[in-house]
């Protein structure tokens, strides 16, 4: 069934890259904008807009209803919910589904299952992937503790019911459970309104590595390569990479193997991300929980493999069984991105309002994911990120290199940018030597911002 | 079946004290209509075996066994501007009236009815001069300040956009 018009029901830098791949593939894309996003880049790229709410996003981004309506007012085939908001609401893609409009995206039943991260760690098992000791649900902090004791300090409380670095907490001994538990369990909520938890054991020196799949309506699954998101603050990626670095021929295949097998398992259709914590010392991979959308940074598989992952889920979604096979899949050289946000470097307090001068930079092997240009004005009522800034080289060595100068030759003038500390890490040893792990931009760069470790001593 | 008195004051009761502005009942052949603010209600012909409800409320119910046969209306239809999908229409004098959501707009109480307002008419402040649906879930548009109806800018049926002009109103004196 051809997909002749998409609603994008997102925003920011994910909206604009969507309506983009819409455009190039001859489909019309409208956009949904609340009322702060009027004049937001993909509103201007669009072909069409529907105003659906006030700025706040319960009542615009994230109010199904009203999209979908809105889908059904100007006859869209299909809805691209983009990453977060409604991204992986089996709710929504249910009401979809249940007025004719294709969502571009895995069935609601994927969708809860890969939701509820406990069933999800049940599914990877099955299908033979291995998991950290973890918890049932948890009824309560006496409980967690009980759990905790079981499976050994350091845990991590973590929510059940979604997944994007919300509602964690690391623990080291019981005494500070009672509070923990209470704070996860309102963030959980907060985040995606299920404030159960579980708990799993905490590995202090492991690396995030995560595995992109891709799957169709004829039951076929791919992998495109793994990614390394190790480079973290508060449990949100700044820095990603692929391929990811020191992993064994042997580890490598075996991730692989493990998202396209639950991926399979699933009968997951779209795009999709199997996420595993790799614990280096001991060669092992764990799986934690499977992201059943388009995420943030795609763009780096995209880089080594030429292909468009957006494009794939139009393709998918239209019914369209995948033209390219396993065999097919070939990935070259290395791709670093760095999230440029509209944050103070180091302090990391947020900096919205008019962006004076936008100057990204622009040459061979750099690419500048953004809804920014001069003279926009950063609503600060959703998240910070302002630019991917994804680079490619024939090695990773090559790729650093270029990052660095791609950051040099990134002039924003307005709000504070991550920048400055963005270009710090490509500099420190340890990122240079790939000796990092998921506490390292934590411990190493934030505890320390007399920045031992960091040579500016040119290339 | 039909409704007691005290049923029809109960759900008169529940819609006075609820954020809603009208209630559509409809079982067993009967059908409740009950809305609320000013404005012409369409007259409805006794038929045979119908009992009225005593109006506990300003605003009578309409009862009937049948479905009121709908009112042919001998004036114009109202003024209607180009305006779905379209702009604040700040460049309007007086003042306008914005969807306080997005959705479909229906300028009556039900299908067929007469228009809750139409161009010309004076309206109290709070007066409900539209609805919004979404998925069935409906929302009234409501006049903020009395004054006269000037412009209607969006057509029944019309899917308009959050903040988007629906009237224009000329103050009360």
């Amino acid at each position: 069934m051809p997909i002749r018009r998409v609603l994008v029901a997102n925003r920011g830098e994910i909206a604009a890259r969507t309506v983009r791949t819409c455009h190039t593939a001859n489909i019309e894309a409208v956009v949904v904008v609340s009322e702060a996003d009027r004049t937001g880049l993909a509103a201007r790229l669009a072909d069409r807009v529907v105003c659906v709410g006030p700025a706040r996003a319960t009542d615009s981004y994230l109010n199904a209803h009203v999209i979908v309506a809105a889908a059904l007012a100007v006859e869209a085939d299909a809805v691209h919910p983009g990453y977060g908001f409604l991204a992986e609401s089996a709710e929504f893609a249910e009401l979809c589904e249940q007025h004719d409009l294709v969502f571009i995206g895995p069935s609601p039943d994927v969708l809860r299952k890969t939701g509820d991260k406990i069933e999800a760690k049940t599914l990877a098992r099955a299908a033979g992937l291995e998991t950290v000791p973890s918890s049932t649900r948890l009824d309560s902090a006496a409980h967690a503790v009980e759990a905790a004791s079981d499976i050994g300090f350091p845990v991590v409380l973590k929510a059940a019911g979604g997944g994007g670095g919300r509602g964690i907490r690391v623990l080291h001994s019981a005494t500070a459970m009672g509070d923990a538990f209470q704070a996860a369990a309102a963030e959980a909520d907060a985040s995606f309104g299920i404030p159960d938890l579980y708990l799993e054991k905490y590995l202090e020196r492991a690396r995030h590595i995560e595995v992109q799949v891709l799957g169709d309506s004829h039951g076929q699954v791919i992998h495109l390569g793994d990614r390394d998101c190790s480079i973290q603050r508060r449990f949100q990626k700044l820095v990603e990479e692929a391929p990811a670095t020191s992993l064994s021929r042997n580890l490598r295949e075996k991730i692989a193997t493990g998202a396209t097998d639950l991926a399979s398992l699933l009968g997951y259709e779209g795009a999709g991300t199997v996420e595993y914590i790799v614990d280096e010392e001991q060669g092992e991979a764990y799986f934690i929980e499977m992201n059943s959308r388009i995420q943030v940074e795609h763009p780096v598989t995209e880089l080594l493999t030429g292909i468009d992952l957006v494009a794939e889920q139009l393709k998918i979604a239209s019914g369209e069984g995948l033209d390219i096979s396993q065999e097919d899949v070939s990935l070259k050289g290395h791709a670093i991105e760095c999230r440029v946000l509209a944050e103070t470097p180091y302090e990391f307090v947020p900096s919205p309002g008019r962006i004076d001068c936008w100057s990204p930079p622009t040459f061979a092997g750099v690419r500048v994911d953004t809804h920014c240009y001069t003279g926009y004005v950063i609503p600060p009522f959703y998240d910070s990120l302002l630019a991917k800034l994804v680079v490619w080289g024939p090695d990773r060595t090559e790729a650093i290199r270029r990052t660095r100068q791609a950051l040099r030759e990134f002039h924003v003038q307005g709000p504070a940018t991550t920048i400055p500390f963005l270009l710090d890490v490509m500099h420190h040893t340890d990122y240079v030597e790939a000796k990092f792990h998921t506490r390292w931009l934590e411990r190493i760069i934030l505890e320390r911002p007399d920045q031992e470790g960091v040579a500016h001593a040119g290339d | 079946m039909s409704l007691t008195p005290e049923e029809v004051a109960r759900i008169l009761d529940l819609l006075e004290r609820s954020h809603f502005d009208t209630l559509e009942y409809e079982a067993d052949g009967l059908r409740l209509i009950a809305r609320r603010g000013v404005g012409p209600e369409p007259g409805v012909a006794p038929s045979a075996g119908q009992n009225p409800a005593t109006p506990p409320s300003a605003t009578p119910p309409e009862t009937s066994e049948n479905v009121p046969a709908p009112r042919v209306s001998a004036e114009p239809p109202p003024a209607v501007e180009e305006g779905s999908f379209a702009g604040d229409a700040s460049d309007e004098a007086g003042s306008v009236v914005k969807a306080p959501t997005a959705g479909t707009f229906y300028r009556a109480p039900s299908p067929g009815a007469d228009p809750f307002v139409k161009v010309g008419d004076t309206v109290v402040s709070e007066a409900t001069l539209g609805l919004l649906e979404v998925m069935k879930m409906f929302t009234a548009v409501k006049a903020e300040i009395g004054g006269r109806i000037e412009k209607v800018l969006a057509e029944d049926g019309d899917f308009v956009e959050y903040g988007q002009a629906l009237f224009v109103m000329a103050q009360a004196d």
